[in-house]
């Protein structure tokens, strides 16, 4: 199937705010398995699309989380998947038991993967012994705790930080489009003193920017999807959500600031998308967490070489492997 | 709605060996590069330097042979151009003939025009400067009144030009002029490429508030070209400006004029870890900026016309390069002398940094074009 026939499907798909039957029904969960191990065989830019459409449609379903299962168990998922970026727990024997905060999806994951002293590990969903929905996140988040629960060890040699935070950054990314699509329709429409909103230059101005903070989210977010391919990733990582992250502050205050009051009611969409943008910032490393790591990172690197480490990787990233 | 559309970039596979080559070229200069002169590098002025890159094949790449160009793709130029910003190499003499004066004398001029300038353009040997803003037409560039009136086979020009960076050391201008008497707007404007020696024409430099003296005022008196002068065709000016500012908005220099400051605050952070969280916070947006202006880039070179996109590059990339000397002034406790290359670049750069957003389109203008594009107004 070509990328943009998947796309296409996934864009009409998830317009009708589907159940997960609807989704599994086409194989979308499995994008990232391997054909031969009965998946989609879908690539990394295949998942970049997918993942950046299930944030422009605020899609409340864990498709993101439980594709990204799929390219690290390498087999077909059992399920809904959600993936915890913090786990305080501790095993004992073959048990789990522990706390897993801010779970998006968490409260209708049919599996959890999370990642304890750089080991994975898989949780089953039914060993939830009480799950809290969060404030922030409302129903797209859960603090879930495991007592004595069974759990499968996953051999996979990654960080589960970092490709969920490249994973993050689409779902932003489409977000941010969203938001700004909705702004920008908002301020064409509406009319006070005697002129639409979009006619006020300061309006304008704003709405110029909001799309600048889009446009680098949506660049950042592709470009650490082509340098998975290649292994090592967490300096694209770092680069791609700590710039969505800059931009999520920015794109909010934006989009709110353009529609009044009506954008901060729930009965008006705005807040599907604001509201996810704010969890999705925490999530998978703050801005402090990645600006840490990059200056550790860099300071390593050094400032005379830091051009030649930045471009070289851009083009390792970039050459098909031959 | 999608923002921007990423466009992944296929490196050429010279791309190594062309790294390798401008590397060395800027390794046998380099040595005699102070830190101030690093900072904006390309406004700053090196005939020698100029002259070596043309000799190596390093200006005028993307040209025809015939005209002296070397015919590469427009990546391979980009290559060489991020590698001598991010050295802080002095490629200010020949930067504005390279970028734009040549393009558009080989998009739109004569044979007369092509055959003289380009290939003393790309030997590093002409350097230009910009002919648009007037005392009454800054970011309203249609407001010009320099005139220009036919006398027999020859044009007769009249009027000033401002903030002319380099008018004082080029060699020629292509200048927006107004060749219908009694035309208003974008209506009866034509382009023409005026040499700087010709008899009637002025330049009195403005000193800027860094004590910098490289913009100026050109007076033009009587100045009297030959028909060939004539740049595309007559009344075409506003229609070559637009695709003239286009090109000036896309390169890479519109984030990276503050990049050895950047790279020198990595080196400070060695020792004062409170910096980490900046040079992370810079550093992601460079990576991103450096994406989204190669995505431009692969654009031009499919020759298309990424006016918009390269407006967004621009506005951000303005913003990006003028925060980078306050941030870094926010951040570290050094005096502010010379001895030290980080304050001797960070004291030069406080100054400069209020320019960065205000040449080659002020960001009130750009983010105009943004909202339009936006669908807004």
């Amino acid at each position: 199937m070509s990328d943009h026939l998947l796309l296409d499907m996934a864009d009409k798909l998830f317009a009708e705010a589907p159940d997960w039957s609807a989704v599994a029904e086409l194989g979308l969960p499995d994008l990232l398995v391997p054909e031969a191990a009965g998946g989609f065989g879908g690539t990394w830019q295949d998942a970049h699309g997918v993942m950046r459409l299930a944030g422009f449609h605020a899609l409340d379903l864990p498709l993101a989380e439980t594709i990204l299962a799929g390219a690290i168990l390498q087999r077909p998922t059992e399920g809904r998947v959600a993936l915890a970026d913090n786990c305080a727990g501790a095993v004992s024997g073959t048990k789990f038991s522990g706390r897993l905060e801010a779970v998006a999806g968490g409260h209708q994951a049919d599996q959890v993967l999370t990642q304890l002293n750089g080991k994975i590990i898989l949780l089953d969903g039914k060993d939830i012994a009480t799950s809290e929905k969060n404030i922030l996140l409302g129903e797209e988040g859960a603090t879930l705790d495991f007592a004595s629960a069974p759990f499968e060890e996953i051999a996979w040699n990654g960080d589960l930080l970092q490709i969920g935070a490249i994973m993050r950054t689409a779902q932003m990314a489409g977000a941010f489009d969203a938001a700004l699509q909705m702004s920008v329709g908002y301020a064409n429409d509406r009319e006070q003193f005697g002129r639409k909103l979009g006619k006020f230059q300061a309006v304008q101005q704003e709405l110029a920017v909001f799309a600048l903070e889009a446009a680098a989210a949506n660049c950042a977010s592709i470009a650490a999807f082509r340098a998975v391919a290649q292994g090592d990733y967490g300096f694209e990582a770092a680069n791609a959500k700590l710039r969505c992250n800059m931009a999520a502050a920015k794109a909010t205050r934006i989009a709110h600031q353009v529609h009044g009051a009506i954008g901060f009611t729930k009965e008006y969409d705005l807040q599907q998308f604001t509201r996810r943008i704010w969890g999705w910032r925490s999530s998978f490393g703050s801005e402090a967490h990645w600006a840490d790591y990059l200056g550790d990172l860099l300071t390593q690197v050094g400032g005379d070489t830091l051009w030649s480490y930045m471009v070289e990787r851009d083009q390792a990233a970039s050459t098909p492997a031959h | 709605m999608q923002s921007f559309v990423s466009e992944t970039v296929n490196y050429p596979d010279q791309a190594d060996s062309l790294r390798a080559d401008i590397r060395a070229l800027i390794a046998r200069f380099s040595d005699h590069w102070t830190p101030r002169e690093r900072v904006n590098c390309w406004t700053n002025f090196n005939p020698e330097f100029s002259r070596a890159l043309g000799e190596a094949g390093f200006i005028g790449m993307i040209w025809p042979k015939q005209f002296g160009g070397h015919e590469r793709s427009v990546l391979e130029r980009y290559i060489v151009q991020e590698e001598l910003l991010a050295a802080g190499a002095p490629i200010g003499a020949h930067w504005i003939a390279d970028r734009q004066s040549g393009t558009l004398i080989l998009r739109y001029g004569n044979d007369e025009l092509r055959h003289y300038w380009l290939p003393r353009i790309a030997r590093g040997e002409a350097f230009a400067c910009i002919g648009l803003s007037e005392p009454n037409a800054g970011s309203d560039l249609a407001s010009v009144r320099t005139n220009a009136r036919r006398d027999g086979d020859d044009w007769v020009i009249n009027g000033q030009k401002i903030w002319t960076t380099g008018a004082h050391m080029a060699h020629f201008m292509i200048a927006l002029v107004r060749t219908e008497a009694g035309s208003e707007r974008h209506q009866g404007l034509s382009q023409f490429v005026i040499p700087m020696d010709a008899e009637g024409v002025t330049t009195r430099p403005i000193t800027d508030l860094s004590n910098g003296k490289d913009f100026n005022e050109v007076f033009f008196d009587n100045v009297r070209v030959p028909a060939h002068a004539l740049l595309g065709a007559e009344g075409n000016g506003w229609e070559q400006v637009t695709a003239e500012l286009a090109i000036e908005r896309s390169g890479p220099e519109r984030y990276l004029s503050s990049y050895p400051l950047y790279a020198a605050l990595i080196d400070e952070a060695r020792t004062i870890p409170s910096l980490k969280q900046l040079v992370g916070q810079l550093t992601a947006q460079l990576w991103t900026l450096r994406q989204m202006s190669l995505s431009v880039i692969v654009k031009l070179g499919r020759g298309e016309d990424p006016g918009l996109e390269a407006a967004m590059v621009k506005d951000l990339g303005n913003s990006f390069e003028q925060d980078i000397p306050a941030l870094v002034q926010g951040a570290m406790d050094t005096p502010l002398s010379n001895n030290r290359p980080v304050a001797e670049m960070l004291s030069y750069l406080l100054q400069l940094a209020p320019s960065f957003s205000l040449r080659g389109g002020t960001r009130e203008v750009l983010r105009g074009i943004i909202a339009r594009g936006l669908g807004l107004r």
